[in-house]
């Protein structure tokens, strides 16, 4: 060794890099809790309200209208706080988080006590069971019973407004004065309502490129059946090729497999009839299964094969790989061209109108089924009707917060005016009744013909369990090229006829959670039952809704209605008896 | 509107915060946890006024109870009844809710439902006020229901108790209540002479009780139990109409009953006028239901002119009924 190193002494240290580092990080550490300190005043401040309101819808365009009526809102309040009539001032803060991580930013905060005060019901499993969504958040039944004091006259003053409904709305209950008079936002377990709807989202439409159509096809027409839609893809396919660009004709990604999965009503829809075992008029997942099992639904039947074929027909106009793609890829591809259609429902219609602007002008139709006379055309294919589709985007009001405030700011956010403000800003559809949508969205109004959307059983969903992983995977590799229709069913046949995660199982699960189910239904019973004799609640309310409990825990019978199904159908054509659940 | 927090004596508080502490399954001090419990519930019979702790302590355990707080809201119940006389209504109300806390305790255990059932059975013994119907009817669900891993449904001891409740306090809503679980009760075996059983006691039950608040919910599982049990579509669309002229009871279910009664009236009974009647009812009356397009369909099947649509109306839903888009009953 040539010497000790001897750092430079004095204000020189400063200059050497383990100086110049700890000046950056004494700086860094310093303005992060300048940072800290000044949030900290501002939204905590003793000084005025703060209603923090967390949402995941980052579409483009909802922050920003939704800032309009947040900014509105605040305003008012600030004048309402210098008239003496409030207090303190009240401040809405909008919090956007990404989906990927917006569960457990919800649940780490309900769990902390420490969650915002309006609280978007987006996925988060803390509101999963009826306990715990009546432990954090706000039962609003009383609130929704009273008018919006947002919609009373002065508010409505010079809107362009229906006379019948401008005369209305100052009296009517909140409820009532949403279009689906908050039917979506019912909580069955808690026979309450726990939320709030700010918009409706309608599913099921393809947006096109007017332009790409008119080069590829010399129409802009858009496709009104499947067959239509194909012969487009075909030529869309053949454009691409003769211009030496890579063009799909649709943008489909994996967030598409929902589509395919649209096609099962329609294609399946002649076993309604003969499924629906307790003629209640929807064919309940365990129906669906006693049909598998007694032989009155077979995979390999004409209408299964038709819907695989017609899936598989819909997935070669995707993207190759599309399977690996996320959303934001889909839209990212019909943005920029380089696809004729996209497929998707109205919380994506404001983003795609916002990023084709100056590109190419586009047209939304509703996603065609096969016509009269085409391929799959015989029978006639029927949509879903979507008359009973109810409002979205629901808030809850977290029980430890601001939470007068925040059903203040619900009030006006879904005022006549402030509702189809905002989601007209975003190219939504606004939820109050006579609002309108905008012109360019009425391809979103609901479609009142069709068939009920639960009347038919898909082998997906929690009940299927392995089965229906199976059939997932199974029908993903379809829609890739990577197996065909027979090798499908014989997979998904194979799971089904094993003991272990097949048929018995199945019975055996549901069952089992069907006991679970009721149990916790007598939860609920019990405990509101007590609370509102306790309390001196409004009777007629409690009564209500404890014989709505009641009545669907009854008929039941105590889960023994699943055994009589099977006795009636897999026992009567099998002799096998009712697969035991586990006790 | 907010939960409003009552304010308790600074005392009181800790001592609940304490009970709920030494109340937990997970307290280290389990052992002497009980001991711990009456050493507290003593110190705090001392604090101030009993009977405005009382009150207070009731209203912290109700809500506690409202959030399925069920921990804290046994601290609470526990106290009250710690402290009230012995014959006090509000000790009698604090032994239900201590009960149903123990019953719902979560997670489950045997001896929170032996606890339970203690209380339960103390209350019903005493057989006084509305508490010991309550309490006989929940000994009832106690042993029909599987509470917990292990337990075991004990559906003679259910029908039991149900009987019970029917006889000592027939004019009392619980009793119909007692009555629809009895038939359910009966039911479960699936034998077609216990599912007559069930059905006798409905029907029994409504011809003496010709005003019962839950008829339309035993007229609907009457219809059950005819259609789906023992297969006679007859009995299941008279009574189903029997509840239809009641008014449906299940909140958003009302079209599913119509759509059975059109079915049934039209492919087992041959009665196309009602089948189409029923359709109607489901156009006119639940036109958010989803199936309304496909009923009209029915109705263009069976020869009749289906009445449109009014969905989002608003304007002349609001003249009509003032409540737009919402389903109302007949």
């Amino acid at each position: 060794m040539s010497g000790d190193y001897h750092p430079p002494a004095g204000w020189r240290w400063l200059l050497t890099w383990n100086g110049i580092g700890a000046v950056v990080v004494t700086v860094a550490v310093t303005i992060s809790l300048w940072q800290v300190t000044k949030v900290r005043r501002s939204d905590y401040s003793d000084q005025r309200v703060v209603v923090r309101m967390l949402h995941w819808q980052l579409e483009a365009g909802y922050r920003e209208a939704l800032q309009l009526v947040i900014d509105d809102y605040n305003r008012m309040m600030a004048e309402r706080h210098r008239r003496g009539e409030i207090p303190k001032p009240v401040v809405v803060m909008q919090v956007a988080v990404s989906e990927k991580i917006y569960g457990q930013v919800v649940n780490t905060n309900l769990l902390a006590r420490e969650a915002p005060d309006l609280i978007s019901m987006g996925d988060f499993a803390l509101k999963s069971c009826g306990a715990q969504k009546a432990q954090h958040f706000l039962c609003l039944d009383e609130l929704v019973r009273q008018p919006n004091p947002y919609n009373a006259p002065n508010h409505l003053a010079g809107a362009d407004i229906d006379p019948a409904i401008a005369a209305a709305l100052p009296t009517l209950a909140w409820r009532d004065t949403f279009i689906d008079g908050m039917r979506g936002a019912f909580d069955d377990d808690l026979q309450g309502f726990y939320a709030i709807p700010t918009n409706f989202f309608i599913p099921g439409r393809l947006s096109y490129n007017k332009d790409l159509l008119k080069a590829a096809t010399g129409s802009e027409e858009p496709p009104r059946t499947f067959g239509q839609l194909l012969d487009i893809c075909t030529k869309v396919k053949a454009y691409g090729e003769r211009q030496g660009r890579r063009i799909v004709p649709i943008a489909g990604t994996r967030a598409n497999l929902v589509y395919v999965e649209y096609y099962l009503l329609p294609f399946l829809a002649s076993y309604r009839r003969s499924m629906d075992l307790n003629r209640d008029g929807m064919v309940s997942p365990m129906e669906g299964w006693a049909a598998l099992g007694s032989g009155a639904f077979n995979f390999h039947d004409k209408p299964f094969r038709e819907l695989a074929e017609a899936s598989q027909a819909l997935a070669e106009q995707f993207p190759p790989g599309f399977l690996a793609l996320e959303r934001d890829t889909g839209i990212y591809l019909y943005t920029q061209g380089e696809a004729a259609f996209h497929l998707s429902g109205s919380w994506d219609a404001g983003t795609l109108y916002h990023l084709t602007e100056g590109k190419f002008r586009m047209g939304i139709v509703p996603f065609p089924l096969p016509g009269p006379g085409e391929r799959w055309g015989d029978p006639p294919k029927i949509a879903a009707s979507e008359a009973g589709w109810v409002g979205g985007n629901l808030f809850g009001v977290y029980k430890y917060g601001h939470t007068a405030e925040a059903v203040d700011f619900l009030r006006f956010l879904t005022s006549w005016v402030q509702n189809q403000r905002c989601n007209r800003a975003c190219d939504w559809g606004p939820n109050v009744i006579g609002t309108s949508l905008e012109e360019r969205m009425q391809a979103f109004a609901p479609r009142l013909d069709g068939l009920q959307q639960l009347s038919f059983w898909a082998p997906i969903g929690p009940i299927a369990q392995q089965v229906g992983s199976i059939y997932r995977g199974q029908m993903q590799a379809l829609l890739s090229g990577e197996a065909s229709i027979d090798q499908v069913i014989e997979k998904v046949m194979d799971a089904y006829n094993d003991d272990a995660i097949g048929e018995p199982r199945i019975w055996a699960k549901a069952y089992d959670d069907q006991k679970t189910y009721l149990r916790t239904i007598e939860r609920t019973l019990s405990v509101q039952a007590l609370v509102a004799r306790l309390s001196g609640a409004d009777r007629q309310e409690a009564d209500r809704r404890y014989r709505t409990l009641l009545s669907n825990q009854v008929m039941t019978t105590n889960a023994e209605n699943l055994r009589l199904t099977w006795n009636q159908t897999i026992g009567a054509t099998t002799g096998r008896s009712f697969p035991e659940a586990a006790r | 509107m907010p939960p409003q927090a009552p304010t308790l004596p600074r005392q009181t508080q800790g001592l609940i915060s304490a009970a709920v502490t030494a109340s937990s399954p997970r307290c280290s001090l389990a052992p002497i946890r009980g001991l711990g419990l009456v050493v507290i519930l003593l110190v705090g019979c001392g604090d101030g006024s009993p009977s405005t702790d009382q009150r207070q302590l009731m209203t912290q355990g109700q809500e506690e109870l409202a959030r399925y707080e069920f921990t804290r809201a046994h601290a609470c119940f526990s106290q009250v009844r710690a402290i009230a006389p012995a014959h006090d209504v509000m000790r009698r109300e604090a032994s239900l809710a201590l009960a149903v806390a123990c019953h719902h305790w979560q997670p489950a255990s045997a001896e929170r439902i032996a606890e339970a059932e203690a209380l339960y059975r103390e209350l019903s013994d005493a057989g006084v006020g509305d508490e010991a119907v309550q309490a006989q009817l929940q000994l009832g669900r106690l042993a029909e229901l599987r509470d917990y891993f292990g337990d075991r449904e004990d559906l003679p001891a259910a029908r039991a108790r149900y009987m019970q409740v029917m006889e000592r306090w027939p004019q009392r809503p619980e009793a119909g209540e007692a009555c629809l679980r009895l038939a359910a009760a009966w039911a479960q075996s699936l034998q077609r002479e216990d599912v007559l059983r069930g059905v006798a006691v409905l029907e029994g039950w409504l011809d003496t009780h010709p005003d019962e608040a839950k008829a339309s919910i035993m007229l609907q599982y009457l219809s059950e139990l005819h259609w789906a049990f023992l297969g006679d579509a007859r009995q299941a669309v008279d009574a189903l109409r029997k509840a239809d002229a009641r008014g449906f009871d299940g909140e958003n279910r009302e079209w599913m009953f119509c759509w059975r009664l059109a079915r049934l009236s039209e492919e087992e009974l041959h009665d196309r006028d009602l089948a189409v009647r029923y359709y109607r009812r489901i156009v006119t009356d639940y036109p958010k239901c989803g199936a309304a397009w496909e009923a009209q369909q029915e109705m263009k099947r069976l020869g009749a002119e289906p009445p449109p649509i009014r969905l989002f109306d608003p304007a002349s839903a609001v003249k009509a009924g003032g409540k737009p888009g919402r389903e109302t009953k007949p």
